[in-house]
C-alpha cells in the first residue's frame, strides 16, 4: 500500500506519458505483434489507473509500472489464441529487471532511431511504412509487394539492423546514414 | 551477437519460429544477460517503429512531419514564410564546402589576401544564417513543447480523482513521440546554434572598408532564446521555476534567466546556449542561476549532474553550494548536496578535473576523473578515488580469529568452501559476543565514508534439524554508524553492530538482517565515518551456520535472489 499522498491526475499522465515507451518495449518482448502489443499497453494504462491508490511514490514508477504489465502479460497468457508467448515467467522476470537497468540507454536509442528513420533511403521506407506504418502482417505487405513472405522477412531483418546501426552511429557521434 | 541470435530475433520479431526456434531463442536468452539485452535492444526498436505509426502512415519523415506541424502552429506569428529545412542543410552544406576548399587548396602565402578574405565572409554569413536558423527552431520548438504540456495538463489541477476510471487512452503515446521528438530537435538547435557562434569567434571579424562608413552595429536578436540564460530541455514530474517574486511550473522548452532557481520534486534537465547540459535529480533546489562572468548557480540540496562545455580559462562554470564551491573550465561532475548540521557537498568527477574549493576556511583541491571529494564540517578536503559500487566478499577472503568459525568445503557455495561457525546457542552466543570471547571472520576493503551501503550476507543454516535455532550471526562494522531496519531486535547488538538472522530455508540465501517474520527483505545500512580501508567482523550468534559470502553495496538496494553471486556483469553508474 501507498504510505503517503497518491499522485496528482496531472502528475499520473505526466508519469504514464514519460513511461510509455518503456513500456511498449517490454509488451513487446512478449508479444511479438506491434498492433497486438498497443492493446496490451492501452489495458496496462487502464490497470495502472485503476491501482493509482497502490502505488507509493516514493517508489520508481517504472518500476511499478513494469511490474504491473508484467502481471497483465501473465494473465494474457491464458489467452493463447490471443498471443503467442515464447518465455517463461523466469525470463519474463529477467527482460522486466533488464528492461528498468537499460531505460537511459534505450531512452537515447529511441531519439537516434527517429533521426535514423528520417534518413531512410526511399526503397526502405515503402515497406516499413507498410509493416509499421499500416502496421500490416508480413504476409499482407508481401502479397502488396508480390513477393515471398520469406523474402520480405529477411528484407525488414536487414532494416531493421540497418537501423540499428544507425542509431549506434549516432549516438557515437559518428555520421550517421541508413547504410544499404 | 552470434549470427544464430540475430537470426532468431529477427524471426521472432516478425513472428516467424518454428517452435523448435522459439525454444531455442528462449534457451540462449535464458543462458546469457548480455543476450538478453541484444534482445531486449532489438525488440525496444521494434517498438519504437510501432510506436511511429502515426508518422510512417502518413509517408513523412519524423524530422519532416515535425516541421510541418510547428509551420502550422506558428503561422500567425511568424513575419514572413519560413525558408525549408533542406535549403538551410544546403546553405550550410555550402558553407562547409567552401571551408573545406579552403583548407585544401588556400591557406599558403601564395593565396591572395582579398580571397581569403572573401572566403572567410562566405563562411561568416553561412554560420551567421545557420545560427538564425537554429534560433528560430529552438523557438519553433519550445512553443510546440509549450502546446504538447498543456494538452497534458488536465484544467484543473485540483480537480479530485473522477468516480469513475478515465483511463487517458487518447494520444498519449502520440504525444510522448512528438514530445521527445520536439524535445531532440530543441537540444539540436542550441547545439547547432553554440558550433555556429564559436565557430564564428574564430573567424576573425573583416576589417572595414576604408572607402564605406561603417554599418552601424546590429541589434541584438530578439527571440527568447536570445533573452534565456539556459533553456529547459526535459521535464519530468513537478518542477517549478523560481524567481524572486514568483513560482510557477515549469514546462519543457522555457527559458531560464538570470537570478533564477529551480526546485524540482521529479528531475529536470536544462541547457546553455554553449551545449553545457545540467541534470537535476529528484528532490533538488537550485538558486541563483547567472551567466554574468561565467556560468553560476548554488545547488541548495539534491544533485546536479554536468556536462560542460569548455569554459573560457577567466570564465570559468562554478556551481557552489553551503559547504564547497567547484569550478570547472570543461568537464563532466556530478555534485549532491545535504543540509543541516551535518550536512555535506561531496563531488565526483567523471572526465576533465575540477577545482573544489571548500567553505567557509577556502582550502582548495583539483579533484581530477575518476576523483571525488567532500567538503563537510570536521573532514579533510582531499581528493579519493571512487571506490567501486559493490563490493563482495567470500568466505575464502576472511582472517579467522579464534576457533568458532572454520573453513570447510561446500560445492553449494558461489567458490566452493564457505564459513562454517560452531554450534551454539543464542543466549550463549550473545554473551560471549558481549563478553569479547567469541571468535571472528574479519574482511578489510576500500569503501566511501558518508554514504549508506546496504549489506547482504549468503548463507544457510548448518543443522540437521530445526534451522530457526541455528542462523544466525552478528556483524560489527569498526568506524561505522550501523542502522539496522526496523523490528524487535534493532539496536540490541550494542553500536555498530547488527544481527543477521533467519537462514530457515534449506538452500543458500541472502539476509540483509533479522529476516524473522517475513521480514527478510530489510536490510542493514553502514555509513563509514572516513574514507579508506574498513573493517567489519562477523560473529557466530546461533550456529551451526554457514556464510557463503558478504556483499556491501551502493547500489543493490533489494534483497539479491538466491542464486545471484554478486552484482550484474556490467559496472553500474
Amino acid at each position: 500500500m501507498g504510505t503517503t499522498a497518491p499522485l496528482t491526475h496531472d502528475e499520473f499522465v505526466r508519469r504514464l506519458v514519460a513511461v510509455q515507451g518503456l513500456l511498449r518495449g517490454f509488451i513487446l518482448t512478449h508479444v511479438q505483434e506491434p498492433g497486438r502489443a498497443e492493446d496490451v499497453l492501452q489495458d496496462v494504462s487502464v490497470i495502472l489507473w485503476k491501482k493509482l491508490d497502490t502505488y507509493d511514490p516514493q517508489r520508481s514508477f517504472s518500476g511499478w509500472a513494469l511490474g504491473v504489465a508484467r502481471n497483465e502479460i501473465l494473465h494474457a497468457r491464458r489467452d493463447t489464441a490471443r498471443f503467442r508467448i515464447v518465455f517463461d515467467e523466469d525470463l519474463l522476470d529477467q527482460a522486466a529487471r533488464r528492461y528498468e537497468a537499460l531505460e537511459p540507454e534505450l531512452d537515447r536509442r529511441r531519439l537516434a532511431l527517429r533521426h535514423c528513420v528520417g534518413k531512410m533511403p526511399e526503397h526502405y521506407r515503402g515497406i516499413v511504412e507498410q509493416r509499421y506504418g499500416q502496421a500490416l502482417p508480413i504476409a499482407e505487405v508481401a502479397r502488396r509487394l508480390g513477393k515471398k513472405t520469406g523474402a520480405v522477412h529477411m528484407l525488414l531483418s536487414r532494416i531493421r539492423q540497418a537501423l540499428a546501426d544507425c542509431a549506434s552511429r549516432y549516438l557515437s557521434g559518428a555520421a550517421a546514414e541508413v547504410e544499404t | 551477437m552470434s549470427d544464430e541470435l540475430d537470426r532468431l530475433i529477427q524471426g521472432y520479431l516478425d513472428d516467424a519460429l518454428s517452435d523448435d526456434e522459439a525454444r531455442r531463442l528462449h534457451e540462449l536468452l535464458k543462458s546469457s544477460p548480455d543476450r538478453l539485452d541484444d534482445f531486449i535492444r532489438a525488440v525496444d526498436l521494434h517498438g519504437s517503429l510501432g510506436g511511429m505509426r502515426s508518422e510512417l502512415a502518413r509517408g513523412g519523415s519524423p524530422a519532416a512531419e515535425l516541421a510541418k506541424r510547428t509551420r502550422r502552429a506558428t503561422r500567425r506569428a511568424r513575419q514572413a514564410p519560413s525558408t525549408g529545412s533542406w535549403v538551410w542543410g544546403l546553405v550550410a552544406a555550402g558553407g562547409l564546402f567552401a571551408l573545406l576548399l579552403f583548407g585544401v587548396f588556400g591557406g599558403d602565402s601564395a593565396e591572395p589576401e582579398r580571397a581569403r578574405a572573401r572566403d572567410l565572409q562566405a563562411r561568416r554569413h553561412a554560420l551567421e544564417r545557420e545560427r538564425a536558423r537554429a534560433e528560430e527552431e529552438s523557438r519553433r520548438a519550445q512553443a510546440r513543447l509549450k502546446e504538447i504540456e498543456e494538452k497534458l495538463t488536465p484544467p484543473s489541477p485540483q480537480q479530485p480523482k473522477p468516480e469513475t476510471p478515465a483511463a487517458p487512452k487518447v494520444d498519449l503515446a502520440q504525444l510522448q513521440a512528438e514530445k521527445e521528438r520536439i524535445e531532440r530537435e530543441l537540444e539540436a538547435a542550441v547545439r547547432t546554434e553554440r558550433r555556429a557562434k564559436e565557430e564564428l569567434a574564430r573567424i576573425p571579424e573583416p576589417a572595414p572598408e576604408p572607402e564605406k562608413a561603417p554599418e552601424p552595429p546590429k541589434p541584438a536578436p530578439t527571440t527568447s532564446v536570445a533573452a534565456g540564460l539556459a533553456t529547459l530541455v526535459k521535464v519530468d514530474g513537478e518542477v517549478f521555476i523560481v524567481s524572486a517574486s514568483e513560482r510557477t511550473l515549469a514546462k519543457g522548452g522555457e527559458n531560464l534567466y538570470a537570478g533564477n532557481g529551480l526546485a524540482v520534486t521529479g528531475t529536470v534537465s536544462f541547457i546553455y546556449a554553449d551545449g553545457t547540459r545540467v541534470d537535476v535529480g529528484a528532490n533538488s533546489e537550485l538558486r541563483d542561476l547567472k551567466t554574468d562572468g561565467g556560468k553560476h548557480f548554488t545547488l541548495v540540496r539534491g544533485e546536479a549532474r554536468a556536462v560542460v562545455a569548455k569554459q573560457p580559462k577567466d570564465q570559468p562554470m562554478i556551481v557552489a553550494s553551503a559547504h564547497a564551491e567547484a569550478k570547472v573550465v570543461g568537464t563532466s561532475l556530478r555534485l549532491v548536496t545535504e543540509e543541516g548540521a551535518k550536512g555535506f557537498t561531496r563531488l565526483e568527477v567523471t572526465e576533465g578535473k575540477v577545482q573544489f574549493k571548500k567553505l567557509p576556511e577556502g582550502k582548495t583541491v583539483d579533484v581530477a576523473a575518476g576523483q571525488y571529494a567532500v567538503a563537510s564540517a570536521g573532514t579533510e578536503l582531499a581528493p579519493h578515488p571512487i571506490p567501486p559500487v559493490d563490493i563482495v566478499l567470500t568466505s575464502g577472503g576472511a582472517r579467522i580469529v579464534g576457533k568458532d568459525w572454520k573453513l570447510v568445503r561446500d560445492s553449494k557455495a558461489s567458490t566452493g568452501q564457505v564459513l562454517e561457525s560452531i554450534e551454539i546457542g543464542a543466549d550463549d552466543g550473545v554473551a560471549r559476543v558481549k563478553a569479547g570471547t567469541m571468535g571472528y571472520a574479519e574482511w578489510t576493503f576500500i569503501a566511501e565514508s558518508g554514504r549508506d551501503y546496504t549489506v547482504w550476507v549468503r548463507g544457510v543454516s548448518a543443522a540437521p534439524s530445526n534451522p530457526e535455532y541455528h542462523d544466525a550471526a552478528i556483524l560489527e562494522a569498526l568506524e561505522c554508524k550501523v542502522t539496522e531496519p526496523e523490528g524487535p531486535w534493532k539496536g540490541v547488538q550494542g553500536p555498530q553492530r547488527a544481527l543477521i538472522n533467519g537462514y530457515k530455508r534449506p538452500s543458500y540465501c541472502w539476509l540483509g538482517g533479522d529476516g524473522d517474520n517475513d521480514r527478510e527483505a530489510f536490510a542493514t545500512t553502514l555509513r563509514f565515518t572516513q574514507y579508506g580501508k574498513q573493517t567489519i567482523r562477523l560473529y557466530p550468534r546461533e550456529g551451526p551456520l554457514r556464510v557463503d559470502a558478504i556483499w556491501i553495496s551502493l547500489g543493490q538496494k533489494a534483497r539479491p535472489e538466491d542464486d545471484q553471486l554478486g552484482p550484474p556483469l556490467k559496472p553500474r553508474k
